[in-house]
């Protein structure tokens, strides 16, 4: 018998990043890569470099924080998933590599993006 | 209760190759590839944030492969599963959930159509701030 499952731990985060990820995913997508490219002016002005672009959108701190944690659920969510997609294809690894390589890439980009937002 | 919980005993059972067998199998295999697209994108937004404090030209050349066709077709492929996601998951809600009023389970539509509402607001709420920072 195994000891006590920490997946409910990882189901409660894997949850709130998927609701997360349904409200913002599909905005910040078009946002970032779209719509500046097909040359909606605005949008190519908000994302230009400096104060009257990208630094007015991160200027507030609250903002940050909010789009921080905006991406680490996302981030999380999207390992999760993914740890269980590779278990649903059957890909032979020991529970405890997968369990590292997902959730121990998503620290790392919770931990990087936490540090780039809080330089800028 | 999600559906890889619940699907992942007959995925077992069928082998690897279990999402070509049904085309509601090949629903679930996307929905979770959708997984792949948003990790990625997440990627991009982070080098984005991290280039943003750099030099001006570093921070163009970045954009400029951001925005190259190419990149464009990608994120409209991810933007695509990103919907399905959305789609997906708040219609998960009424299988989760099971709310009784008088003795009646109400209607799963009733669960599901606010979500869709505070999507709509919260996509609209966005844009409109970007737009409204960008034309001033």
């Amino acid at each position: 018998m195994r000891g006590r499952s920490h997946e409910p731990i990882w189901w409660s985060l894997f949850g709130l990043g998927g609701i997360t990820a349904a409200l913002f995913a599909p905005v910040m997508i078009f946002v970032v890569g779209i719509g500046g490219a097909v040359g909606w002016d605005a949008m190519t002005e908000a994302l230009a470099h400096g104060e009257d672009g990208i630094g007015a959108l991160l200027r507030h701190t609250p903002v940050r924080a909010v789009l921080g944690l905006i991406l680490a659920l996302v981030t999380v969510h999207a390992a999760h998933r993914i740890r269980h997609t590779l278990i649903d294809l059957h890909v032979h690894a020991p529970p405890a590599v997968l369990i590292v390589a997902s959730y121990g890439a998503a620290a790392v980009v919770s931990a990087l993006i936490a540090v780039v937002l809080a330089l800028f | 209760m999600d559906g890889e919980v619940l699907t992942q005993p007959v995925f077992r059972s069928l082998g690897w190759t279990w999402w070509t067998k049904r085309p509601s199998y090949a629903l679930v295999f996307l929905r979770e590839t959708s997984s792949v697209f948003i990790a990625v994108q997440v990627v991009l937004v982070l080098v984005l944030l991290h280039k943003a404090g750099q030099p001006a030209a570093d921070y163009q050349a970045y954009l400029d492969f951001l925005w190259n066709p190419g990149m464009v077709v990608f994120h409209v492929v991810s933007i695509a599963f990103a919907l399905l996601h959305t789609y997906t998951w708040f219609n998960l809600l009424p299988q989760t959930i099971a709310i009784r009023v008088m003795g009646r389970r109400i209607p799963g539509l009733l669960l599901v159509a606010p979500q869709f509402g505070a999507w709509a607001v919260v996509t609209g709420l966005i844009i409109a701030w970007v737009w409204w920072v960008g034309a001033g």
